[in-house]
């Protein structure tokens, strides 16, 4: 019995010895500021852990409503680059400061926007979906050419598509119930693939080459012309003039024959901006 | 000397109240700080073309072999690349990006890096998993747009 006393006293002593050395010293330690050094240092460690994590669910950022839709729209136009032909050799039209002028003209100042030529019939004219006062205009040389537009018609042209586009039509047609969810969100671990893009141009393609806008849309846009034209009846001229001559074309060529499909119709826009025959 | 009042400082042969002459001071200073404000915007708005480091600000872009958006590519960049422009020719500028040399339009050049949206969504483009031909059309798109803005009347 004592035997094993001793045993666990002489295993304990440099225990109880060494818990001594440090009380004895544990003072001076405090004096000089170390445990403090060590709690700053451990805070430092955890900010600088915090940051590392913030800056990697940063960049799980999705962008707003405000900075999707070129991106998209330019995602749109790279993946259909065969189809419809943008990337060709081409002269200056003149087409940005004859549309500049007329927008000035309307008084429309301070309006930035490109226009990106096409060498197709699939696609006539388009204002595509931009980020907050951006404007991306589609235009098929083909088709100005088959009617001989004047600078006015085309600008004529390029406008009715401003106004489609600032109407929403194209956006709210466009827009899934997924995207619109999570736009301006993160999606730090959570699911999500690209297949919400490929829906979103999916609706892109089903817009442009097959649905295009509605006798209600058209009847909108048609009166908002007439209304901002009819102070100018050179530019109301014109505009009569590019809706008989989109008519004519429709009319008498195969490729063109689905433009009504697009943008209905031509024919019903002319009675619309018309003044009313008067009964004798 | 003459005697004047209290609130007046005799300059020769004139008469200037202190009011008046702390109004003169600091239009004096107001005109030379909006001075050194226009000197600056304009040295600022200089360095955007001068030779030197400068950034493409683009989602893509095209280095061309000669000035001209049809011209042969010589290489496709992204945005933020650092390029050192060899000089500014009319709507071009001449670059050297890596080991290629060629032209890329003046107006996707910048002085400073811009913000770019694949750095500031990186996970949501990544979802793209963009192909090489794909990269390289986005990169031909810029140079096919025709720009303009309407003016303030």
């Amino acid at each position: 019995m004592i035997k094993f006393v001793l045993l666990v006293f002489f295993l304990i002593k440099p225990i109880i010895a060494a818990e001594n050395k440090f009380e004895n010293i544990k003072s001076i330690l405090k004096n000089d500021g170390l445990d403090a050094l060590a709690d700053q240092k451990k805070t430092e460690e955890e900010k600088t852990k915090s940051a590392t994590l913030q800056k990697t669910i940063q960049r799980y950022n999705v962008p707003d409503k405000n900075q999707i839709w070129s991106f998209i729209s330019e995602y749109w136009l790279v993946r259909n680059s065969p189809v419809i032909r943008w990337d060709f050799e081409k002269p200056d039209y003149g087409i940005d400061s004859s549309f500049a002028t007329f927008l000035e003209k309307i008084n429309i100042p301070e309006k930035k926007f490109k226009i990106l030529l096409v060498n197709t019939t699939a696609i006539t004219h388009f204002a595509l979906p931009s980020n907050k006062d951006d404007l991306l205009f589609l235009l098929s040389v083909p088709f100005i050419k088959s009617m001989d537009l004047s600078k006015t018609e085309i600008s004529l042209l390029l406008y009715e598509d401003m106004l489609r586009v600032q109407n929403d039509y194209f956006t709210e047609f466009a827009k899934t119930k997924e995207l619109e969810d999570l736009l301006g969100s993160n999606f730090h671990q959570k699911k999500l693939g690209k297949s919400i893009i490929d829906e979103v141009i999916k609706k892109y393609d089903k817009i442009i080459f097959d649905k295009g806008f509605s006798f209600q849309q058209q009847f909108q846009v048609t009166t908002e012309m007439a209304k901002i034209l009819k102070q100018d009846p050179v530019l109301m001229a014109s505009y009569q003039k590019l809706l008989e001559k989109i008519r004519d074309l429709i009319q008498s060529q195969e490729e063109y024959k689905l433009y009504s499909k697009i943008y209905p119709s031509p024919e019903m826009q002319l009675k619309w901006i018309l003044p009313p025959k008067k009964l004798l | 000397m003459s005697q004047l009042g209290n609130n007046s400082i005799q300059m020769e042969g004139v008469k200037m109240p202190k009011v008046t002459l702390a109004i003169t001071f600091l239009l004096l200073i107001s005109v030379s700080i909006t001075a050194a404000d226009e000197i600056i915007e304009s040295k600022q708005a200089e360095a955007k073309y001068l030779p030197g480091i400068h950034y493409y600000n683009q989602m893509y872009g095209t280095v061309h072999l000669q000035k001209g958006s049809d011209a042969e590519t010589v290489t496709t960049i992204s945005c933020g690349q650092p390029l050192r422009v060899i000089e500014f020719e009319k709507e071009w500028g001449n670059v050297k990006v890596g080991p290629y040399t060629g032209f890329i339009k003046k107006e996707y050049i910048s002085a400073k890096k811009t913000p770019c949206f694949q750095d500031d969504y990186p996970k949501f483009f990544n979802l793209l998993n963009l192909e090489l031909s794909e990269i390289y059309h986005w990169g031909r798109l810029y140079d096919q747009y025709i720009i303009g803005k309407s003016r303030i009347k």
